[in-house]
């Protein structure tokens, strides 16, 4: 069974039924199509507890500064929502935290990104499934990154 | 530092929220699509959304 490691513009992608705001092109539904895998067991995936840090304080900071959203509600749902996808939760330890910041020095990774790659290398996982550029980009040598139609295909 | 019994329970007990208890359904991810839909500015990207929170957390 493959092995992922997913991003947080993935899930991002299906809770925003989001498409590419300079193509219209729709990132939605190949992103659901991976949750979907993850949710069957025909995958495993695994969120890192640092990219599920960033969901919950993106949708926290958002439902703040919205009059109409009560950030503990919008919290809880995102955290209902993660539950139901059947991530496995990745925590990193320590050899991963240095291996992290071998590649924060070397690479020139941001630290979060650094943490996810790191992580998802000591843990041979398959991929890491992002729309990052950037982060493909700086990572690509020491895993494949790839987006959910590039897994998909 | 190796993890410690300890730490291992903290772990737990703190991703006891992101786990599902039961069954799921395999319908949840379709209803969950657009749950956030009008949360966000709909102009912006996830991947410029989630780099600018990291901006502004380093900021702070």
């Amino acid at each position: 069974m493959k092995n992922i490691f997913v991003d947080a513009n993935i899930i991002f992608n299906v809770w925003r039924r989001e498409a590419n705001p300079s193509t219209g092109e729709n990132f939605s539904q190949s992103s659901k199509q991976i949750l979907k895998l993850i949710s069957r067991g025909t995958v495993k995936g695994c969120l890192l507890s640092t990219t599920a840090m960033e969901i919950i304080h993106g949708v926290r900071v958002e439902a703040e500064a919205s009059k109409g959203t009560a950030a503990v509600f919008a919290v809880r749902q995102a955290e209902a929502g993660i539950a139901e996808i059947g991530f496995e939760i990745a925590v990193p330890d320590c050899g991963a935290m240095a291996h992290a910041y071998d590649l924060l020095a070397k690479f020139h990774i941001d630290p979060f990104d650094a943490i996810l790659i790191s992580a998802a290398v000591m843990e041979k996982a398959d991929a890491v499934i992002s729309r990052d550029r950037k982060l493909k980009k700086k990572a690509s040598k020491l895993i494949p990154v790839l987006t959910p139609e590039e897994f998909m295909a | 530092m190796s993890l410690k019994m300890e730490d291992a329970r903290k772990i737990l007990e703190t991703f006891e929220r992101l786990k599902k208890k039961g069954k799921r359904k395999l319908s949840a991810i379709d209803e969950m699509e657009g749950c956030f839909t009008d949360l966000f500015p709909k102009e912006k990207s996830s991947v410029d959304i989630i780099r600018e929170n990291r901006e502004k957390m380093f900021e702070k």
